[in-house]
């Protein structure tokens, strides 16, 4: 009883250095808010993300950082195509799949996946975990039944550090690590070659981020994995990317290496959100200056004018009420929007 | 041990165990902790899902419904006991007055059919039997105490009205309506953004150095704690590891867990090669094991960990709960845990 | 080979399929404990087992033919002789067997109706859930509106032109019944739609219908299955109403609205044509709404561990002082 699919652990070839796996250019998504009247017709549009451009090679890892209404999340979702655009477009493996639909759409879903911040609601509670990992194979016809799926999927959970007979228990039975790294393995089971990976730490308790951190890199390295790593937490995002992008209020602020980043971040907001992590050292966090922001990120129904994040930049001039920066080369590859700066 | 700590404490737990029965079997959410908060200190409780602080917190709240309930120990609010059906009712007295509490989730901790203002006000004259003219003006110096703008015209906005880190100040506000003498701290920044959360935090140590005030800070963020609280106490399987000054147990940690939540936690200051983590999981508290709860994950677990150890003290501030207390710097395991200066 | 050989060894081609059968056994046997322990419950479950069984076998058990007059014996009292053991009516049937009778009309009408308006009403609102959007609007819409529209004139109407009988009190009382399951429906769905597993199936390739049935409506079987027991109340409520008014089962059959009609002029004289349907009606419709708490609670994991613990108190108040 041989496996209809080829044989696992095979890398698929590298992109060349030279064209990005994806490319995403001028991305905006709209949210509709506000209903009125007896057919409920949408009143108003909120940019969600606004203008946003980024291009990740394979075998890379993207780091998305940015707060809530950054519009970290949306972007996530939009490169996959699960959220409409309102303008952009986006290129995978040198192809346009800004407008595909439906069955096409379906069909490319198997080189691109996700890895879901919620490990507690984001495996159905009422299937076992074989059906979970299965069900994407099922659903490609990539096995002609259901049963003859159990090879396949003892692999997968073995790539992500979990025993065989997991796939008989329910989600319910395993831990929140656990639960990501089934996640994990679904996410594994097309063989993908992009994975966005949204939030997959946060809701974890500490010590484990880290056994879940590194066990995506080292399927990385294994499997040529593409990622898009969506954090809000600075400091993971250093340890697994390989150029870090920030977001502001929609807009794409910063883009550099982690080191750029961390070392030498030019734009205020990210000096700013450097400056808020805490340290887990008394005697650093009794003397240390921090910059604390003032107020909270704008409502995007009604953005500020100019530069979004003027409201509460420490560094304001007049300019930067009037128009909007944008990104400039502070040196290769470390790319800031700041008038300032 | 801090200011104003000769006379006796505000709060004392003496041997607490809580238990739930549910259908799967009895959790022993809290095997056995006890420990006190006297006036003007300041306390962190740092444990991850399932150690049991969190529930450690709504007992002596008295806010703990079935299927979970104190099946031993005592809580006493200066002297009195808040257990038992006549506990009950002093809780109630002291709840929201004396003993006030600010929980996680700020989204949902507010009703969205109150004003601010009317929320506020509720408690001023439950407790305290003001007037409504009284506790208007009142719940007008609370919002600026708390650092919201403009506190004369927000106090009419509704909770919907205000963002995440807006809300988390209107119900830190609620907290101090009466002048409590301790505030119970449960996760007060987990929902909020990084930059959110310096601000919070710093609001909270103002807070307390201003009305000298004595908090509970219970969270999973060894950092948080970092810059609040002056001692700290790490729970795990539902007990204590560790009870120490904040300053020495992050410079030299005595218990292996502690160690390796330390290690756990990344620093923007500091670059790894691979992120440091705990193998293994927390255990489970249905028919936990006899001996010491970390056991399974600890690389200096020997023979003798199968019997608890008891908190013992090292030194005059520290309390460990550990047969290889210190052990891991002897051994030097691993990367460098703590500062070690 | 050898490494194939050894996964199946760890995960036995049997292993799957005997799994999920131990699983539903051994969760029906847990509700059944559970349920033996619940008077309330235990009480309605035999209520119901009690109805179907003496609806489907009505024509053994009743004593007479329902509406054999005997003009005789009209407003024999109850518990006098052994031949009309409830007494009879004022035409002189028998009023233990009209009860018996009765319940067969009370029995399919619920059936029926739940059938009808349950299945029609749960896959409009599971539309209307899952696509949002214009699906949405309009089935809310019209839902909005027909609940808005009074029940009883729309069964005059009906009525009016097609006739009183058992098929139209089932035409009447579907139409007026889907409602509420597609609002139930309607509701689980939309709320389940954001859920983060449902969002990983689509992203993973299910198309639409899959996702409905597989991952979707396993998890409104416990809401609307609750929904269908209490509406069945409701229906035999409702059909009581229908006939007694004169718009529903028509003589020479026998309802227990029916019955109440009969014997509303004997009131006084003999109590008991009109109580003993009343009671009837009474009795079926509390078991039912008792099983239907009980089948709450045990849907709701929640409410089930709730309930366990507060029985499992066996220790008295706690502290030490």
């Amino acid at each position: 009883m041989h496996s209809v699919m080829k044989e696992s652990e095979q890398a698929p070839p590298p992109a060349s250095a030279a064209e990005p796996l994806v490319a995403v250019e001028g991305l905006s998504v709209d949210y509709a808010i506000g209903h009125s009247g007896f057919w409920g017709r949408a009143q108003r549009t909120l940019r969600a993300v606004d203008d946003v451009s980024f291009a990740i090679r394979g075998g890379e890892t993207l780091g998305l950082v940015g707060e809530s209404g950054s519009g970290k999340t949306t972007t996530g979702r939009a490169v996959l195509r699960k959220v409409p655009l309102a303008a952009g477009r986006i290129t995978f493996g040198g192809e346009d799949i800004t407008h595909l639909r439906g069955e096409q759409l379906r069909r490319f879903r198997r080189r691109m996946q996700l890895v879901f911040q919620d490990p507690y609601a984001s495996l159905n509670p009422r299937m076992r975990v074989f059906d979970i990992i299965a069900e994407p194979l099922l659903v490609h016809g990539l096995v002609p039944r259901l049963r003859s799926a159990e090879d396949r999927v003892a692999e997968l959970l073995e790539l992500v550090g979990l025993p065989p007979d997991a796939m008989l228990r329910y989600p319910h039975a395993f831990s929140g690590g656990q639960r990501q790294r089934i996640g994990i393995a679904r996410a594994l089971s097309l063989h993908p070659e992009f994975i966005v990976a949204d939030e997959p730490v946060s809701a974890l308790d500490v010590s484990i981020r880290a056994q879940v951190v590194n066990l995506l890199q080292d399927l990385q390295e294994r499997l040529g994995l593409t990622y898009l790593f969506i954090a809000h937490d600075l400091s993971i995002v250093r340890h697994i990317s390989h150029r870090i992008a920030v977001m502001y209020a929609g807009k794409l602020v910063e883009v550099g290496t982690p080191d750029h980043i961390h070392e030498d971040p030019k734009h205020p907001y990210t000096q700013a959100l450097l400056s808020a992590v805490p340290v887990p050292d008394p005697r650093i966090e009794a003397t240390r200056q921090r910059i604390v922001l003032s107020g909270s990120v704008p409502n995007l129904a009604d953005p500020p004018s100019g530069c979004r994040f003027h409201t509460r930049c420490p560094l304001v001039v007049d300019r930067c009420r009037e128009e909007e920066p944008p990104l400039t080369e502070r040196s290769p590859g470390h790319r800031a929007a700041c008038w300032v700066t | 041990m801090d200011a104003g700590s000769a006379d006796a404490p505000l709060l004392e737990v003496s041997d607490l165990q809580v238990q739930f029965f549910t259908r799967g079997g009895v959790v022993q959410a809290v095997r056995g902790v006890s420990f006190a908060v006297h006036r003007g200190e300041t306390l962190g409780l740092v444990g991850e899902s399932g150690s049991g602080k969190s529930v450690t917190s709504l007992a002596i709240l008295g806010l703990l419904h079935q299927p979970g309930r104190i099946t031993s120990g005592d809580i006493r609010w200066k002297g009195r006991s808040l257990v038992g059906r006549r506990g009950a009712k002093e809780a109630k007295r002291i709840r929201g007055r004396e003993l006030a509490v600010v929980f996680q989730d700020p989204m949902t901790s507010l009703n969205p059919l109150f004003t601010v203002r009317a929320q506020i006000a509720e408690v001023l004259r439950h407790h305290l039997g003001m007037s409504r003219h009284d506790a208007d003006e009142r719940v007008v110096e609370l919002l600026d105490l708390v650092g919201i703008p403009a506190p004369r015209q927000r106090a009419g906005a509704y909770p919907h009205e205000l963002s995440g880190g807006q809300r988390q100040r209107v119900l830190i506000a609620m907290a101090l309506a009466c002048e409590p003498e301790l505030l119970i701290a449960d996760e007060p920044t987990t929902a909020l953004d990084v930059t959110i959360q310096a601000q919070i935090l710093e609001l909270i140590a103002e807070i307390q150095q201003r009305l000298g005030l004595a908090v509970l800070l219970i969270t999973h963020d060894l950092a948080v704690v970092a810059g609040v609280c002056r001692r700290v106490a790490v729970m795990y399987g539902g007990k204590f590891m560790e009870v120490g000054a904040a300053e020495d147990v992050f410079e030299h940690p005595g218990h292996p867990y502690t160690a390796g939540l330390l290690r756990s936690t990344p620093r923007p200051d500091v670059v790894l090669r691979r992120l440091v983590g705990i193998d293994g999981m927390p255990p489970s508290l249905i028919d936990p094991p006899r001996g010491c709860p970390f056991g399974p994950r600890c690389q200096l677990a020997s023979a003798t960990c199968e019997e608890m150890p008891p908190l013992e003290r090292h030194g005059e501030r520290r309390e460990v709960a550990c047969w290889h207390a210190f052990g891991h710097e002897r051994v030097g395991a691993g990367a460098p845990a703590g500062l070690g200066r | 080979m050898a490494a194939r050989v050894e996964a199946s060894e760890v995960a036995p081609r049997g292993g799957l399929l005997r799994q999920r059968f131990a699983d539903a056994r051994a969760s029906l046997r847990s509700a059944g404990v559970e349920l033996l322990h619940d008077r309330a419950g235990l009480f309605g479950l035999v209520v119901i087992v009690l109805l179907v069984l003496v609806a489907v076998f009505a024509p053994l058990i009743a004593p007479h033919d329902p509406s054999a007059q005997s003009l005789f014996d009209r407003l024999t009292p109850p518990f006098q002789t052994w031949s009309y053991p409830l007494g009879t009516d004022a035409l002189g049937r028998d009023e233990l067997s009209r009860l018996i009778y009765g319940s067969r009309v009370s029995l399919e009408i619920g059936v029926l109706v739940v059938l009808i308006a349950g299945t029609s009403g749960t896959i409009l609102g599971l539309l209307a859930g899952y696509f949002g959007g214009k699906a949405d609007t309009l089935v809310m819409r019209i839902v909005d509106t027909q609940i808005a529209f009074p029940g009883l004139l729309l069964a005059l109407l009906i009525i009016a032109v097609i006739g009183p009988s058992l098929k139209a009190l089932v035409i009447v009382l579907s139409i007026d019944g889907w409602m509420v399951y597609a609002r139930v429906t309607r509701g689980v769905t939309a709320s389940l739609r954001k859920a983060p597993y449902i969002e990983a199936a689509e992203i993973v390739g299910c198309r639409s219908r899959r996702v409905i049935f597989r991952h979707v409506l396993p998890n409104l079987t416990s809401p609307i299955l609750t929904l269908c027991v209490l509406e069945f109340a409701r229906i035999i409520l409702a059909e009581a109403a229908l006939s007694f008014l004169g718009l529903g089962i028509q003589p020479p059959d026998v309802s227990w609205g029916l019955m109440l009609s009969d014997g509303a002029d004997y009131l006084f004289s003999a109590w008991w044509v009109v109580s003993l349907p009343g009671i009837a009606i009474a009795l079926v419709v509390l078991g039912i709404n008792l099983f239907a708490s009980w089948l709450r609670v045990v849907s709701d994991p929640h409410q089930r561990d709730k309930r366990f613990a507060g029985a499992a108190q066996v220790v008295g108040p706690t502290g030490v002082t």
